[in-house]
């Protein structure tokens, strides 16, 4: 394991009392690529907000090695923005470089070789023009997603990316954050449901239903453990996308 | 000279519009989109509350006033930014919880001798020069804070969560814009009267939002449409011998109307340049 990016000793939190997330402990390494997977209601994406620092552990503690402007994030599409929002494609990906206040912010062309260069990455620069409210679900991902690379990162955090995206279109969109991580070492912390994914793509699997059931390599991972998250029995079967 | 600019008061109410049309769509375009339009309504029920403590207390009414509005901002901002109100019910809670301490406070001083309201409620036509210098410094303290803090004020309203992680100090720039808020409703209402100040936060920027692609061209055309709304309303005010502060609405409404139809008018050439384009490529393709 490559030295510490993000570590989480003993967290615990909750909403309402009640905790979603509790006495959780991992550590996400340089270079890693970690799928944490649980069922819906399980904590997932709480995990994601507390590692990132949106929010503040009731118990333990979490250690981030990374300032905000080394971390691309990429939330849940569904709660992202208003879909009256008038920002651009373009505008929206330009924000991603966002380097404090200052007069000139409101002035600054936003089409510069940076945020082509990101859109051009996720095939989104014919749309550069376009209110993000009028894009489908699986475009509005990918801008997004160009957001988050625009400030080339060095750790990319996901919260279910390919909720509500065509599924012939994830292939595409897994073997991006294949080269994102293989080819120029960024750090991957990944929330989906997509059981596939961490058997493909991952070198890490966290395992969250309120506690971590399991987490190491995705070749560790047995039924048993699938099933003890889900509550129900569950084979795993290794699938591709075609 | 045009007779209507002859007249002293009209200038100065020009002048006052005018600030008001860039001031109040400027800080609008980010509370609509907040879910905010009702603020200035909400702020003005406090700002009651402020002037009757005032006279309670026997200290400044306007300078209370302006306090407990900008107070009451930063709370409704605070209740909205932790989620532990909606933007809209928070609005309804300052709005009917300070006009119930405001009826309680003027009943205690059993009525008072001072006409309330003329601390409250300006018009238009009756700006002095003090009041016109107030708008003018108010109008360069926040048209500079919202150029400068510009991104922040973008991000934040797009997703506090994305913005919090590229760096932006969310809370702050939230805070920042309760402040504006609250002066700015608080000092314009007493110059041009609330119904201004409220209808020209939300209007224009509606009209605006029917038109503009772009963050940046949402705001300048909705200040455009404040500034058009004005003037027309106020020529057409005193031509016609109507209210001011209704006028410059009934124009800013008209606007917005056909801003609406203007865009469902593109959105109907553009289905049938689309159809059209596509009828032809299917003509050459049987060809």
């Amino acid at each position: 394991m490559g030295e510490p990016v993000i570590t989480c000793e003993h967290v615990t939190y909750g909403y309402t009392g009640e905790p979603v997330v509790q006495d959780v402990t991992f550590t996400l390494g340089k270079g890693e690529f970690l799928a944490v997977v649980g069922p819906n209601g399980g904590g997932k994406s709480t995990l994601l907000k507390l590692a990132l620092g949106l929010l503040q552990p009731q118990l333990g503690r979490v250690q981030r090695a990374l300032e905000w402007k080394a971390m691309g994030y990429v939330p849940q599409r569904a709660a992202a923005f208003d879909v009256q929002f008038p920002g651009t494609v373009g505008e929206i990906v330009s924000q991603g470089l966002y380097r404090g206040p200052s007069v000139s912010s409101f002035f600054q062309p936003w089409n510069t070789p940076p945020v082509r260069e990101a859109l051009e990455t996720v095939g989104m620069w014919p749309y550069r023009h376009r209110r993000i409210g009028a894009l489908s679900g699986g475009q509005q991902q990918r801008v997004l997603i160009a957001r988050a690379l625009v400030r080339h990162p060095q750790l990319l955090v996901l919260d279910e990316p390919t909720e509500g995206v065509d599924p012939a279109l994830q292939e595409g969109f897994y073997a991006l954050l294949r080269r994102l991580n293989r080819d120029q070492g960024i750090t991957i912390f990944l929330v989906t449901h997509d059981v596939g994914v961490i058997l493909k793509e991952a070198t890490r699997v966290a395992c969250v239903n309120q506690r971590l059931v399991f987490h190491g390599p995705p070749s560790d991972l047995s039924d048993v453990h699938l099933s003890q998250l889900y509550g129900v029995p569950i084979g795993l079967v290794e699938h591709y996308h075609h | 000279m045009p007779e209507i600019l002859t007249y002293a008061f009209m200038q100065r109410a020009f002048l006052a519009g005018l600030l008001v049309g860039l001031l109040a769509p400027a800080l609008g375009t980010f509370l609509v989109l907040r879910r905010l339009s009702l603020v200035a309504d909400s702020l003005s029920h406090v700002a009651l509350m402020g002037v009757a403590l005032g006279f309670l207390l026997k200290t400044l009414p306007s300078l209370v006033a302006l306090v407990t509005t900008t107070a009451a901002a930063v709370a409704i901002e605070r209740l909205r930014a932790t989620g532990r109100l909606s933007g809209d019910i928070a609005l309804a809670l300052f709005l009917y919880s300070s006009l119930g301490v405001a009826v309680i406070l003027i009943g205690l001083a059993g009525g008072f001798n001072v006409d309330l309201f003329t601390y409250l409620f300006g018009s238009i036509t009756t700006v002095g020069r003090g009041d016109l210098l107030l708008m003018g410094v108010l109008a360069v303290v926040v048209l500079g804070v919202v150029l400068y803090y510009y991104a922040e004020l973008v991000q934040t309203t797009f997703d506090p969560d994305l913005a919090r992680v590229s760096g932006v100090p969310v809370d702050r720039v939230n805070i920042i814009l309760a402040l504006l808020t609250g002066a700015t409703v608080t000092m314009s209402m007493r110059v041009v009267g609330v119904l201004l100040v409220g209808a020209l936060t939300v209007i224009p920027v509606l009209a605006s939002l029917q038109l503009a692609s772009g963050f940046r061209a949402t705001l300048l055309l909705s200040m455009a449409f404040g500034v058009l709304s004005v003037l027309v309303g106020l020529v057409v005010a005193f031509y016609w011998d109507l209210p001011a502060g209704g006028a410059v609405v009934m124009v800013s409404l008209a606007i917005l109307m056909a801003a609406a139809a203007a865009a469902r008018g593109a959105l109907r050439l553009r289905r049938r340049t689309t159809a059209a384009d596509h009828a032809l490529s299917e003509q050459t393709t049987d060809a």
